[in-house]
């Protein structure tokens, strides 16, 4: 019950998270210089389109632009948001923001998920074994692993493994998220182009992540591996399982804040590792969006992002409040 | 999300301040103790002084020669060329400054931030705490980068200040959340009791009493905000959307893979790798430090 | 303890697994047609539509138009047939009658007819482009012919150039959008007379055109109907794929069986899709020459020139000291090695521009006779010519550094656009350039082309990169100098100039409203500008003459180099391009096919 009333409270919290985000992003964005319809025009026209056909093309976009005071556009946006709606972009000609958005979110997801799950099963894996045989060689090594990973920048990462796998050594298709030619669906090819699709990016998230698993992990087993009770079981002699299963419980409680963090660094993360892999999520989006200083869209793809990261905050927050009684109180 | 916090490992017995030369001479025992830190100490110092004397060993306007475009590497060029014939080498040591100063700054803005939000927090327990927690935590769960993305293009990062700062503005709140819960622990020892008995300011509480047993904690870091803010910065500059003026790291990521190709071809690769390898340097140096940094303050380390 | 580091050998295997486990890339089968749309990148969300700026529809290939342009510099009239069989201009180029193609249908087996075209123009209306060409009626004469004409009074010389140019949309798809009574609309809104009421009806007319626009912009077909060579199959954000329209009036003509389409975001994965041999086509794309190298080795690979009617020029804001004085101008024009400029900016798809005319050197050679192109000043590198045009404006040297009549040193930003590599080297050279020289520069890099846009207008920058020379046509050619750049905006049929102080409206050049050429006549380029409107070719030549002499005597801008219009095609799959067509050449490859070109090997 308390778990509940927990969780509830937290709800309400994220949800007014959004709302001061939202406003936040509001006037942020507002402040920006730009025009957007000019600047599509001379894109065409650097791309080849006759001055008339680049004029016909971007016409229409004038009218997608605001021209009501701040504060009524605020209020209206504000109204919009409450009915689920983040109106309508500028450089789509009026296409609906969400309608654009829930199509990149998927693909961001994706990577971001399989990304964190694969680094916290190995980094955890990882952690323990660094804990326990810390004065070994492969204790050393493992840690020195975890601190260089650590210490790589998500784009470095990401432009190493695009050069090597797509460039140097060809065996990793680039761009897409799948074959065209195959149908959506649960299928075999579909499903294994997809995976092959993916590799790239999520091997860039779980090995730019692995480092802070391990290393968090490591020092949370040597602080508990000093506790009294380790010390008292060695005396009494308890069974080595006994010792495992209590280290495991106690160490992993401190990674629900580094996951709180790290869910936020990760989708920060898509910005570069969509941009380099040219993978069409949310960080390709929003990058898009303010090169083209399209308002409504680039609120929308950074509002999307800080709900993603609110709700796995929220998740998180849950899942600790099951595994960690204390906190029940 | 107030996720529970954990309390990074902190000297258990109250941490008497040394009297500096006794400070210097053990942290100097400590680093001679493994050739790593030594290594790790000399990396940090070279780039320090790169960042300190660059600007001033070439010309303002770094020379161009239209002739050595993508230079291989050579005695004239030790680190190639890039696209109009300009030393990377002279680039990289030029752009240091720019890069290394923002990310100190960063660092600087972000500890002292979160320190002292995370003091008053954690020590004025009551609506003070509840206020800075709340905003801990918006700034926790704005997700950081996307936000600085967006930042750039409204603020004017022409100097490493502005770019220090606005990095520190959004980093610090992970480090406020953990030294506010490590002085909620020490409030309760018996010697901050004491002091409070003995009637002494709370900002002689505060930062005589208080900090100094969280300050290995600030100074570990410390560290970690410049590789991070480095990143960040370095990260902007590739993605391409802060306007810049001058020679930078990030600017050469930029231009090597958007403009050189340097992805594609192996003799504009120089020009790609000069950047990565200066950062990944550095980072090794960092990371060999905090070993060195680790120990120094950490007394459970000390023990094993 | 055994067990932990187990599963973690098994855990790290796996992820090991998952990364070598995959075979090479797929090669798109023979009969695939892989290509890139420079022109906009495949969003999920955007629908397909035409009229939609980021649409899903691909011209050439599953978007039709009456016919296609031959990009004739001299003969904007000059196209091939597309819906358009064939047609015929009369009435002094203010009337055009179209014979539709007999077998033209859909891809869901309706024939193409009058009423389809008449729907597009309506919908052309909403968007305002229908009134950019002056669209005054049309007529359906039969099921396949139908006239058109240009609004009374109005004598636009590209008339039929733009009508041929519009999207073809399906009227049983768009009519639900465009409403029953929307030619009433239009033709209200059209009212040039002086009845007040009429009046007022037009303008509610064009506000409801306005607004019906932004919808059908936004109008998403459930699918993609197409009267084109091929139809949209499946899209994803990475790769859109078009198959064979088997209703398409000439599908025995075309051999390619599918076409796929690669997005892009930047130009650097264009030229890694090159070396590795992927795209049988790929579209005009900014390149340093390590690249042209590493593409042409691979095989099959082959380049394809043709000319392009754009130039990138270094513009002067003249109301901002010292810009409007000429010797400054003249003398960075002697300062600035164009030669060094484009060997380091623009070295595969540039040529250093030989003269500054506000055209590419190619329109120069054809507009110009040969005694005026040697009136033209070179404006060659020669500092020492530059240090005497500056000392005959008052300028001298300090110290190395070059001081202002004014007495202040001079000092000089140059503003270029983030992505714009060219742009950005080039101005790298030339702060170089101007720094030795004595005048301590650096370039400043925006970091969105939009922004960059929305400040030059605000006068924000004195010295900034500019695309100019746009062709073929004359008239969009002079527009990017004495346009609304200039200040020159066409207000209800008559020309305004907006003064400089005016930032609202755009005008940063500030150039001079006369000019002296070098024969002592003295020409208004902004009015000579705007007459080329509505001029046949041979009236214009005399016209663009004085403009030519106008810009290389003022020098409002340098142009620095002409883009030459460098292609890519591969022969791997693919054989039979129209290499020797540069007309051709210019329009999407889908037009290549419908001309009969592109064969599968």
């Amino acid at each position: 019950m308390q778990i509940l009333i927990r969780l509830g409270k937290r709800i309400l919290a994220g949800i007014v998270m959004v709302l001061v985000v939202a406003t936040f992003t509001f006037f942020l964005v507002r402040l920006m210089p730009g025009n957007p319809v000019a600047a599509k025009y001379n894109d065409l026209i650097l791309h080849g389109m006759t001055p008339v056909q680049a004029m016909d093309q971007v016409r229409v976009m004038y009218g997608f632009i605001p021209h009501q005071p701040l504060w009524q556009q605020y209020l209206l946006y504000i109204n919009q948001i409450l009915h689920f709606n983040l109106g309508r972009s500028i450089s789509y000609d009026g296409v609906p923001v969400l309608h654009i958005i829930l199509a990149a979110a998927p693909w961001t997801i994706i990577l971001v998920l399989t990304g964190l799950i694969a680094s916290f099963v190995v980094g955890i894996l990882a952690g323990v074994i660094a804990a326990i045989k810390r004065s070994s060689v492969t204790g050393s090594a493992l840690s020195l692993s975890g601190s260089i990973l650590h210490g790589i920048p998500q784009f470095v990462m990401g432009l190493f493994l695009a050069y090597v796998f797509t460039t140097l050594w060809v065996i990793l298709p680039f761009g897409a998220p799948y074959n065209a030619s195959l149908t959506p669906g649960f299928n075999w090819p579909f499903l294994s182009s997809l995976a092959r699709h993916a590799i790239l990016p999520v091997a860039t998230y779980a090995l730019s992540s692995y480092g802070g698993w391990m290393l968090t992990m490591k020092s949370s087993v040597i602080t508990v591996l000093g506790d009294d009770f380790i010390l008292a079981s060695e005396v009494r002699g308890l069974k080595t399982w006994t010792q495992v299963k209590y280290i495991a419980h106690n160490a992993i409680l401190p990674l629900f804040t580094v996951l709180a963090l790290s869910i936020g660094f990760m989708f920060g993360g898509s910005l570069f590792i969509e941009d380099i892999f040219d993978y069409p999520g949310l960080g390709n989006l929003l990058l898009h969006a303010i090169s083209s200083r399209d308002y409504p869209l680039m609120s929308g793809a950074f509002l999307l992002i800080t709900v993603a990261v609110i709700i796995s905050n929220i998740f998180a927050d849950f899942l600790y409040s099951v595994v960690d009684p204390r906190i029940r109180r | 999300m107030s996720v529970a916090e954990s309390t990074p490992v902190s000297s258990k017995i109250p941490h008497v301040p040394k009297n500096r030369a006794t400070f210097l001479h053990t942290a100097w025992r400590v680093i001679a103790k493994k050739p790593g830190r030594m290594v790790g100490l000399v990396i940090i110092l070279f780039f320090t002084l790169m960042a300190i004397a660059g600007p001033y060993l070439y010309p303002r306007n770094l020379p161009i020669n239209p002739n050595a475009i993508y230079a291989p590497i050579s005695w004239k060029y030790p680190l190639g060329t890039d696209f109009e014939g300009t030393s990377n080498l002279a680039l990289i040591v030029t752009g240091a400054r720019y890069v290394l100063f923002a990310a100190f700054m960063a660092a600087l803005f972000t500890v002292v931030i979160g320190t002292v939000l995370g003091l008053v927090s954690g020590y004025y327990v009551g609506w003070s705490d509840s206020v800075i927690m709340r905003i801990t935590d918006f700034i926790l769960t704005i997700p950081g980068f996307p936000l600085l993305v967006v930042l750039s293009t409204v603020w004017n990062f022409g100097q490493p200040v502005a770019m220090g700062f606005v990095l520190g503005i959004t980093g610090w709140g992970g480090l406020a959340r953990a030294v506010r819960s490590q002085t909620l622990s020490l409030r309760e020892r018996g010697f901050i009791e004491a002091a409070r008995t003995l009637g002494l300011s709370p900002f002689h509480i505060l930062f005589k009493e208080i900090l100094p047993n969280i300050a290995s904690y600030i100074a570990m870091n410390l560290l970690l905000a410049i590789t991070g803010s480095i990143y960040a910065e370095v990260g902007l500059f590739f993605l391409g959307v802060v306007p810049f003026q001058a020679n930078n790291w990030g600017v050469m990521l930029n231009l090597a893979v958007f403009s050189a190709g340097a992805m594609s071809s192996v003799q504009a690769l120089p020009y790609l790798l000069s950047p990565l390898i200066a950062l990944l340097v550095l980072t090794l140096g960092v990371v060999l430090f905090l070993d060195a940094v680790d120990e120094l303050f950490n007394p459970r380390l000390k023990e094993a | 303890m055994k067990t932990l580091s187990k599963l973690a050998l098994v855990a790290s295997v796996g992820v090991l697994a998952a990364g070598c486990g995959a075979s090479s890339p797929t090669s798109a089968s023979s009969s695939t047609f892989t290509t890139i749309d420079e022109a906009h990148p495949i969003t999920t969300g955007a629908p397909m539509n035409p009229f939609n700026t980021n649409g899903n529809n691909w011209i050439g290939f599953d978007q039709m138009q009456l016919g296609w342009t031959t990009n004739s510099a001299t003969n904007p009239n000059s196209f091939y047939p597309g819906l358009a069989k064939k047609w015929k201009i009369s009435n002094g180029g203010r009337t055009v009658t179209i014979w539709l193609q007999p077998g033209a249908k859909w891809s869901n087996g309706k024939p193409v007819t009058a009423e389809d075209v008449k729907a597009s123009m309506a919908a052309a209306f909403t968007q305002g482009t229908a009134q950019s060409f002056y669209l005054g009626s049309v007529k359906i004469l039969s099921p396949a012919k139908m006239q058109f004409n240009q609004v009374p009074h109005q004598d636009y010389n590209l008339f039929f150039n733009n009508l041929m140019q519009q999207p073809i949309i399906p009227a049983f798809e768009y009519d639900k959008v465009l409403g029953p009574n929307i030619w009433t609309t239009i033709d209200q809104s059209l009212y040039t007379g002086k009845n007040p009421a009429k009046i007022a009806l037009a303008k509610k007319a064009e506000t409801k055109l306005t607004n019906l626009g932004k919808t059908v912009a936004a109008f998403a077909p459930p699918k993609d109907i197409s009267a084109g060579p091929f139809v949209l199959k499946n899209l994803n954000p990475g790769e859109a794929l078009l198959v064979k329209n088997p209703d398409f009036y000439d599908a025995k003509g075309i051999s390619v069986k599918q076409v796929v389409f690669r997005n892009y975001t930047g130009n650097q994965q264009i030229w890694n899709y090159l070396i590795g041999g992927q795209l049988d086509m790929a579209p005009f794309t900014a390149m340093p020459s390590n690249i042209l190298h590493q593409i042409l080795k691979t095989k099959g690979n082959e380049k394809v020139v043709s000319p392009s009617y754009v130039g990138a020029a270094l513009a002067f804001n003249q109301g901002i000291y010292p810009y409007g004085i000429s010797n400054v101008r003249y003398a960075l024009a002697h300062i600035i090695n164009r030669q060094a400029v484009q060997k380091v900016a623009e070295p595969v798809v540039g040529t250093v521009s030989k003269y500054s005319t506000g055209m590419v050197d190619v329109a120069t050679g054809k507009w110009l006779t040969p005694s005026q192109i040697k009136q033209l000043n070179p404006y060659s590198y020669n500092p020492s010519l530059a240090a005497r045009e500056l000392e005959k404006a008052g300028f001298h040297k300090v110290h190395g550094q070059w001081m202002m009549p004014n007495g202040k040193p001079w000092t000089a930003t140059i503003y270029t656009v983030n992505g714009f590599s060219d742009w950005i080297e080039a101005s790298k050279v030339i702060s170089s350039e101007m720094t030795a020289f004595g005048i301590p520069t650096h370039p400043s890099i925006v970091s969105s082309y939009s922004q960059y846009l929305k400040e030059i207008a605000l006068d924000k920058y004195p010295i900034a990169f500019w695309l100019n020379a746009l062709g073929p046509e004359a008239y969009p050619t002079y527009q990017r100098i004495w346009g609304a750049n200039d200040g020159y905006n066409v207000v209800g049929g008559h020309l305004v100039r907006y003064p400089y102080s005016n930032t609202t409206e755009g005008n940063w050049l500030d150039a001079p409203r006369t000019v002296k050429l070098p024969n002592g006549q003295v020409v208004d380029p902004g009015r000579l500008t705007y007459d080329l409107n509505n001029l046949t070719p041979s009236q214009q030549r005399p016209i663009v003459q004085k403009l030519a002499l106008a810009a290389n005597a003022s020098l409002p801008m340098i142009t620095l180099w002409n883009y030459i219009n460098v292609q890519f095609v591969n022969t791997n799959r693919f054989t039979d391009y129209p290499v020797h067509n540069p007309g051709l050449l210019n329009n999407p490859p889908g037009v290549w096919m419908m001309r009969g070109y592109v064969k599968p090997k």
